[in-house]
């Protein structure tokens, strides 16, 4: 049983090891070892600042003892699995966050290219990421805090993995497909 | 979300030209896919925005142009 989220959230952009443990709550939320340990870093896709990134994407390994519930999406009911056709623009996508909870968004894009985003390491440029507008104006589809959130369509099939934003009126997301071949893992 | 639109192909053969075009009328963010109606439209965000007085293209070869400006993107971590 694997945690998936992003690189930025359990591999520290590129500087974290391979094993080392990740707290849930995170540190910013108090988390800290050994207490609040449920996890070890299995795998990540390292983030490049010479050149386009696809995914901003990692996997940790559940500890022995730690139960797992990965399938219920809080508020919204039982993951139905994952899409094998790519987004559209004009589609309602839900998803549950750390920050804003369960928020409603709409496909304001897709096939997004040359896109940067700022990390503490520099600025990333990704292609081929899905944009996201909130579906109530003034209520951000995610805020800091919610990278690495599963994103689902109107039919609980997961579609992509939330990683950037502009706090505002845009969300980016990975879509589903690439994280899962470049991470090696099924949902 | 089972309505033909129609432009695909075009508008992706436009996205190349998109950030250059747009370039210089400020700092593109960023070069997508959207729809207006039933065509296929690109998508160009502006991390700053252009001046009032810019003449944007409404289109490139064809292809309907969607503007906005979402100004600067970051990862969307939790701080410390």
């Amino acid at each position: 049983m694997l945690i998936l989220s992003n690189n930025h959230v359990l591999a520290d952009e590129n500087r974290a090891q391979l094993g080392d443990e990740i707290v849930q709550p995170g540190p910013a939320d108090g988390g800290s070892s050994p207490g609040d340990v449920v996890a070890n870093l299995t795998r990540f896709v390292p983030l490049t600042l010479t050149g386009k990134n696809g995914i901003d994407a990692a996997a940790a390994m559940v500890a022995a003892g730690i139960g797992v519930d990965a399938q219920t999406l809080q508020g919204l009911g039982r993951l139905a699995g994952v899409r094998a056709t790519p987004l559209a623009s004009g589609e309602t996508v839900w998803k549950v966050g750390r920050t804003t909870g369960l928020t409603q968004g709409t496909v304001t894009a897709t096939e997004v290219d040359d896109l940067t985003v700022g990390y503490d390491i520099g600025n990333v440029v990704f292609d081929n990421q899905v944009e996201i507008g909130p579906a109530v104006a003034g209520q951000p589809f995610s805020l800091g805090g919610d990278s690495g959130s599963l994103i689902v369509d109107a039919e609980l099939f997961a579609v992509a993995l939330l990683f950037a934003g502009n706090d505002v009126d845009a969300t980016y997301a990975n879509p589903i497909a690439p994280v899962l071949a470049g991470l090696q893992v099924q949902i | 979300m089972d309505d033909e639109v129609l432009g695909l192909d075009e508008a992706r053969a436009a996205k190349p030209y998109a950030k250059e075009l747009f370039g210089r009328f400020g700092v593109v963010n960023g070069v997508g896919l959207t729809r207006l109606g039933n065509r296929y439209a690109v998508k160009v965000n502006f991390e700053t925005a252009p001046r009032a007085d810019a003449d944007l293209p409404r289109e490139i070869s064809g292809v309907p142009v969607v503007v906005q400006v979402v100004g600067r993107v970051h990862k969307q971590a939790g701080s410390l």
